[in-house]
């Protein structure tokens, strides 16, 4: 039994998905790490932010508290109090479809402890990137996602900007547990 | 080939009751710790009261250099600090009555047992508390500036006072990465 196992992966053929659910996350792991590749169909020069539900918990129970650079050097502050949010709001980037071809953005989330009901509120730690040939639009952000909930996380859905730009062929993720 | 990725420890401290990685074995390439933290404090949360305290080998000496950025309630913050006795990371949320919180970090230590070079820790974390109070979510990178192989491995839920002991479901683990 390894100590690190991919638990889901895939990537998309078509550009007709808004989301990426993985289902099913067995509780046999201390840890998780997911990753995220992914590009829009948005007819735009620009990146955007996604979005994830975990566990289908539509409440008031996400926060974000994070810093980013990003195009020519500005920074920004992602601060989202605690249980002010029903998902975690813009914790991963996306590449839109005019930036250029083939140049997906990504990022790496740990989630520590995800299904340990003694620990109350999860957190993602999130690393997220994106750099292209079009230099004045890149961005690096580190932040840490929280959901209040003793649960497992057993799904983790990814969403999309909005349900008018699915994510691009080409979007590729995985998820792996540490034991 | 070996596997990756090896368990050699978890930890759940509670109480007086330190974080403690004995007799690391040298057979890895790199160390790699995952953790969630809460200390028993029932005050207000700040930077330091919400740190866990890093030394290795049980060197108390001013050995350790840190620093980090990332985003905090009062906006951006980017600090750090030489020759100190221990590694400072922000991750490790208090026991304020309405704090739901815990926090959330990772090291990644490559090289642990190469000898002439002083040891190197990426780090990731964040702490949150009770809605608009301190919450922070950040990166860094620590030194210790010593060549010897890393053995022993201790965090504290705080460095000298009684009451920021660890909770239940505080818990770390340590694993080996194999390159090879």
């Amino acid at each position: 039994m390894a100590d690190y196992e991919v638990i889901a992966q895939g990537t998309l053929t078509t550009s007709t998905s808004t989301s990426i659910n993985i289902t099913s996350i067995p509780a046999t792991f201390s840890h998780l790490e997911l990753f995220i590749n992914n590009r829009s169909t948005k007819a735009a020069n620009t990146t955007d932010g996604g979005e994830i539900n975990v566990n289908g918990n539509t409440s008031s129970v996400y926060g974000t508290i994070g810093l980013y650079f990003f195009n020519s050097g500005s920074t920004g502050l992602l601060n989202q109090n605690v249980n002010s949010r029903t998902k975690l709001d813009n914790p991963f980037r996306i590449m839109n479809d005019n930036m250029p071809a083939n140049q997906y953005a990504a990022t790496r989330f740990v989630i520590p402890n995800y299904s340990n009901t003694s620990v109350t509120r999860k957190g993602f730690l999130i690393q997220s990137s994106t750099a292209s040939t079009r230099n004045s639009e890149y961005w690096h952000f580190v932040a840490m996602g929280n959901i209040t909930t003793s649960a497992a996380i057993n799904r983790i859905e990814m969403f999309a900007e909005s349900a008018s730009y699915p994510f691009k062929a080409g979007t590729s993720y995985f998820l792996a547990g540490w034991r | 080939m070996s596997d990756p990725v090896t368990k050699i420890a978890t930890v759940t401290p509670t109480g007086t009751a330190i974080t403690q990685f004995n007799s690391i074995p040298g057979t890895y390439d790199d160390l790699m710790i995952i953790g969630s933290s809460k200390n028993a404090y029932t005050g207000a949360p700040s930077f330091n009261i919400c740190s866990l305290y890093l030394r290795v080998n049980s060197d108390t000496n001013t050995n350790y250099s840190w620093n980090r950025w990332g985003g905090a309630q009062g906006g951006g913050e980017v600090t750090g600090s030489i020759a100190q006795n221990a590694i400072l990371l922000a991750a490790s949320s208090t026991s304020e009555s309405s704090d739901a919180g815990f926090g959330h970090f990772y090291i990644y230590i490559p090289g642990y047992k190469v000898a002439s070079v002083y040891k190197q820790m990426q780090l990731v974390g964040g702490f949150t508390s009770s809605a608009g109070a301190a919450q922070m979510g950040w990166t860094g990178h620590a030194q210790w500036s010593r060549n010897d192989a890393i053995t022993d491995i201790e965090i504290r839920g705080s460095n000298t006072t009684a009451d920021r002991y660890y909770v239940t479901g505080t818990t770390m683990t340590l694993y080996g990465i194999s390159n090879s």
